[in-house]
């Protein structure tokens, strides 16, 4: 007679026949009682269930193995009258085996069973496999590859490496006998009604249950290769999340004195606070996913179902949100106009003497410069940590000429916007600003408007000297053009 | 005497006749078990059903009892116990022990 059971219903009723099976096993017509007991169920449990019109749920067989009766009392009733099982001797217990308890694990169930065997309190092996995998094993691999070695490859993998071959040896209580053995417990069916596993899908009952084992060795396999992947996954990328997060709060500074870097890219943007979320979610998002999906693989936890979609969705959002500003920004450069004019020096001296000029203060902490034989570039960073200004001037070029040819100047500059029309005048408006006054070239430093952070700094200046001018640069950082004593200078200050 | 221990003689004092009970039910006519079950049950000489299994093999192991497959109207072929020669004679020799039992007991209340 067939019958579906619901998965917690099967359990129980396996867990009792099993129990009954086991205990008559070898003896005198031991499989017929047992038939017979089997059959009465089943006959039991169809007259419940309108002859199996429905599926089996375990409330039905709670109930007709009540009236059944509990297997300890029908072996006790059933024993010879003359043999100390009559008297009500409990049955022998079984012995006592290490098995990992996978009903119980976190990673491979090898602490659970441990517990299971010595009967200690879970939690602590735990605690104690948690403090081992730290103890440093004293062998240094590696150790002389970087200054890094003798911690990273002094790391406790003998541990580790313990618990993967206890792992991998010890079997994992898998049938209901194992489970008892695991405890050396006697086998008791109502004891096992409380911890059979979660119901799930169904199973069909032909009226004599087989026994379902699932493939151990493929398994611990799996198990240990997700585990290296998991590890792998969690390392890396919980490494990648620190650096991150060094270098987007620790090292803001250093992004800012670069023109080119990060921040300087946000100041162009229509809505910094927006264009700063998203990129640091569509940037954390995939770390944090590979940290959430190490930790599935590595204790072998059912990850949330929300958790991956919402991810991907937030990263998708931040991702196409980046796209957008970008692209909005990249409007204000669709177009580009070149400013260039020559101007010629009246030079009162053969001395030169250049002054870069800016109504903020020099500040010798925060610059950078460069500057050789025919070029001088220098800046620095104005105001405090949060409003940061860039203080600019267009970089100096000199280029030696033959005294036959005019002293001038080259002044260039170069504009972006969104109309062609715009960027020329843009450019015009955005030439270097300088005046000669005797033998005093004055530079004065760009303006860089807040409102229109794009139309750029990109203005040079190119004097055309003859061979023997002497030029010099006074402030802000003296530098003398083409001496024997002048060398290349490049220099990042911090403070 | 603790309520365990009463429990205890009276399981016991049940067990004793619970075999002379199925001997007697067969006696009449023969039957298969849940039939047999249901009879025992409402003499309430059984509480659960489970532990009838274990003694009616023991009884046909001991040539008490035999039994034969018949079929079924509904489900499936249900086997039918029936009392051997053997069982009449010794369902006899317990007739005979009960009352003797009953007669003890008569004796000592007087």
């Amino acid at each position: 007679m067939p019958f579906t059971l619901a998965e917690d219903a099967y359990n129980v009723l396996k867990v009792y026949l099993d129990h009954l099976r086991r205990y008559y096993a070898g003896k005198d017509g031991g499989s017929e009682i047992v038939d017979g007991i089997e059959e009465r169920i089943a006959e039991l449990l169809g007259e419940r269930t309108g002859m199996g019109a429905r599926v089996v749920s375990k409330a039905d067989v709670d109930a007709v193995l009540e009236i059944m009766g509990p297997p300890e009392v029908i072996e006790e009733e059933g024993g010879d009258p003359s043999s100390e099982a009559f008297a009500g001797s409990p049955p022998p217990k079984p012995a006592k085996r290490l098995y990992r308890d996978v009903d119980h694990k976190v990673i491979g169930g090898v602490c659970s069973g441990l517990a299971a065997y010595f009967n200690i309190e879970v939690v602590l092996i735990r605690i104690i496999f948690a403090v081992l995998f730290f103890v440093p094993s004293g062998i240094h691999v590696f150790s002389n590859i970087n200054h890094w070695g003798p911690w990273v490859f002094n790391f406790p993998w003998v541990f580790f490496i313990i618990y993967v071959i206890l792992w991998i040896v010890i079997p994992p209580a898998r049938s209901v006998e194992e489970k008892y053995a695991m405890r050396g417990a006697p086998l008791s069916a109502r004891g096992v009604q409380h911890s059979a596993p979660a119901p799930a899908p169904r199973h069909t009952y032909e009226s004599r249950s087989g026994y379902n084992n699932s493939n151990g060795g493929w398994y611990v396999l799996g198990r240990v290769f997700a585990v290296i992947v998991g590890l792998f996954f969690l390392v890396t990328s919980t490494a990648v999340l620190i650096s991150l997060i060094v270098a987007f709060t620790a090292t803001g500074f250093v992004l800012n004195i670069i023109p080119t870097a990060l921040p300087d890219l946000i100041s162009l943007s229509v809505n910094p606070v927006l264009f700063k979320v998203f990129l640091i979610l569509a940037i954390f998002i995939p770390v944090i996913g590979f940290i959430h999906l190490g930790s599935v693989l590595v204790f072998n936890i059912k990850g949330q179902k929300w958790i991956g979609p919402t991810l991907f969705f937030t990263w998708l959002v931040s991702f196409i949100g980046l796209l957008a500003i970008s692209s909005f920004n990249f409007g204000h450069f669709k177009h580009n106009a070149r400013h260039q004019e020559t101007v010629p020096l009246e030079l009162t001296s053969d001395t030169l003497f250049v002054d870069f000029e800016s109504e903020n203060d020099f500040l010798f902490e925060r610059y950078w410069m460069e500057a050789n034989n025919s070029h001088y570039n220098l800046g620095w960073i104005e105001g405090k940590r949060k409003d940061l200004n860039l203080v600019f001037f267009p970089p100096l070029t000199l280029i030696r000429q033959s005294d036959q040819e005019t002293p001038s100047i080259l002044v260039k500059s170069r504009a972006f916007s969104s109309s062609e029309h715009r960027a020329e005048l843009e450019a015009e408006d955005m030439k270097p600003d300088f005046k000669l006054e005797g033998n005093v070239l004055t530079i004065n430093a760009f303006e860089v408007s807040k409102e229109d952070p794009w139309r750029g700094n990109n203005g040079s200046l190119r004097l055309y000297l003859p061979s023997d001018q002497v030029v010099i640069v006074r402030k802000p950082v003296y530098h003398e053009f083409g001496v024997s004593r002048s060398r290349d200078v490049n220099i990042i200050s911090c403070e | 005497m603790t309520e365990n221990n009463i429990e205890n003689i009276k399981s016991q004092m049940r067990r004793g006749v619970l075999e002379y009970c199925i001997l007697s039910v067969l006696d009449k006519n023969d039957a298969y078990a849940s039939e047999l079950i249901s009879k025992l049950k409402d003499a309430h000489i059984i509480v659960v059903e489970g532990t009838l299994y274990p003694l009616l093999t023991r009884q046909k192991n001991q040539g008490l009892l035999a039994y034969r497959w018949e079929e079924s109207t509904q489900g499936p072929p249900r086997k039918y116990y029936t009392l051997t020669d053997k069982g009449r004679e010794v369902l006899q020799e317990m007739d005979k022990a009960w009352k003797e039992i009953v007669e003890t007991l008569d004796i000592l209340r007087k």
